[in-house]
């Protein structure tokens, strides 16, 4: 309905973030160039689970909300040909709570966002697939699924 | 002394009658149920003492209608009275004066904060009872059917902590308690109500002797602050009333009651709940009291909010009337 909500939600998400977030998550507002912030676009880091392939990997994560939001939720991107089943090859997230028609509701907050694709990525939905490769393996080739997965994590080495 | 007795009691005890939970009469269900269970006689006779079958006959065609039956004469009855306290209360001018006459009652303002306290007694001590006698459903069938039917009342808003005017009626007796009031002795059960504020979160807490404590949550899940002029959706949640409309897609000017029926509850999904929406007034006092500081501030962000979503509307307004 309108910006301000939007704005002044993102400024109370922001603060609850800075008190207390979980542990190895990063979540940040994006920084233009001329030094402001932009509370629109979110650049966030989502790690991988301790004891899963996903281990070691520090997965970067793009969040656009819009003007909208939290009425209809942010559009969560992780880069380009990211390798999950449930990730479509654009990057963009395929999850139930992102969907306006079936599991979002204002309430869910970028924490829950963010720990909710972190389980996503070990326990994918083959119900709903987003890209073929990554359904295929992880039906057909469980053994390949999992070196993909864990090549994929050494891409991502945590940023020092 | 057990709560049956506690109850009873207290029911009693009322000048009025009120409707309540027909404990003994729903007990008697209960036994009547184990004694036909037992007299089946299976392998188990000891269990089957205790249990009866899946769908009981003589549960699901007589414990459940009664005590539904009840449920909604204690929600009716006490939103009604509520409703009535405090708009008595809010009202102002000649409209008092003449809410006043038509009541018949003497302006004393002692009467009000009594009653105001009988009401969320009322409503706690029924709450209670019906927890109690579930449990005890559950107890006796080894089942969930107790818990199954008290999300079914729910969401049938048949369920009295989900009312409105229980909150109203919490934030109307902080509002006035400065004022000494000499209690019954029914309110040796009521230990009062009080805003608490936990991580700068406020919330609403309520404690009626030993075995319960109701927390009402007044942090908008939409703009993660607290409520500002707060509204509750029939399904019991509260937002702040621009948050509301906005997550129902209407502007301010044409309210709530202008939502789409299909459009659902922020926090649980369900539809149909913007219609019947209350503005808590009695709360609104309670927290610009509270939070001064907090309020100045929101009120200058709504303002503006408030005044830009008049000046689109009316824009749209005049644009249509052009045909544009």
């Amino acid at each position: 309905m309108s910006g301000g909500i939007a704005r002044g939600r993102l400024t109370e998400e922001r603060k609850s973030w800075r008190k207390n977030h979980p542990h190895g998550f990063v979540a940040k507002p994006e920084t233009l160039p001329d030094g402001t912030v932009n509370l629109m676009v979110w650049h966030c880091t989502i790690p991988g689970k301790t004891g899963t392939d996903w281990e070691g990997g520090y997965f970067p994560l793009t969040l656009h909300f819009s003007e909208d939001y939290p009425s209809k939720p942010p559009k969560c991107k992780f880069p380009q040909g990211f390798f999950h089943p449930n990730v479509y090859p654009s990057g963009t997230v395929c999850l139930s709570i992102l969907n306006e028609d079936s599991g979002w509701r204002p309430a869910i907050t970028v924490k829950q966002i963010l720990v909710g694709i972190q389980d996503l990525l070990d326990q994918p939905n083959p119900a709903d697939p987003a890209q073929t490769e990554g359904y295929h393996l992880f039906i057909q080739d469980a053994a390949e699924y999992k070196r993909r997965v864990r090549q994929q994590a050494k891409q991502y080495p945590p940023l020092l | 002394m057990k709560f049956c007795k506690k109850y009873q009691e207290y029911m009693q005890g009322q000048e009025k009658k009120l409707p309540g939970v027909g404990f003994k009469k729903l007990k008697k269900i209960l036994k009547k149920c184990r004694r036909n269970s037992s007299s089946q006689k299976p392998l188990h006779a000891s269990l089957a003492a205790k249990t009866c079958p899946d769908h009981c006959p003589v549960c699901d065609g007589t414990f459940f209608p009664s005590l539904l039956n009840e449920m909604s004469d204690i929600v009716g009855c006490f939103n009604q009275r509520a409703q009535k306290l405090l708009e008595l209360h809010l009202a102002s001018g000649v409209r008092k004066y003449f809410l006043w006459i038509k009541g018949k009652l003497q302006g004393n303002h002692t009467a009000l904060i009594q009653e105001g306290k009988d009401l969320v007694t009322y409503a706690l001590i029924n709450a209670i009872a019906i927890r109690k006698i579930l449990k005890k459903y559950d107890k006796i069938h080894y089942s969930k059917q107790g818990q199954l039917f008290k999300s079914q009342i729910q969401s049938m808003h048949k369920e009295i902590l989900q009312s409105p005017w229980l909150c109203e009626l919490m934030a109307f007796h902080i509002n006035l308690r400065e004022t000494k009031v000499k209690s019954r002795k029914a309110h040796a059960l009521f230990d009062g109500c009080s805003l608490t504020f936990k991580d700068g979160k406020p919330a609403l807490t309520c404690e009626l002797f030993d075995s319960i404590k109701v927390d009402i949550d007044l942090t908008c899940s939409i703009c993660l602050d607290t409520v500002f002029d707060p509204v509750s959706l029939t399904c019991g949640h509260i937002f702040c009333y621009i948050c509301a409309c906005s997550a129902a897609s209407v502007s301010i000017v044409n309210g709530l009651k202008s939502a789409d029926p299909k459009m659902k509850c922020p926090l649980c999904r369900e539809g149909a709940v913007y219609e019947g929406a209350v503005h808590l007034e009695e709360l609104n006092i309670l927290l610009s009291r509270s939070c001064q500081e907090y309020w100045e501030q929101r009120i200058q962000t709504e303002r503006v909010e408030r005044v830009k979503q008049i000046k689109e509307h009316w824009d749209s307004q005049c644009r249509a009337f052009v045909g544009v």
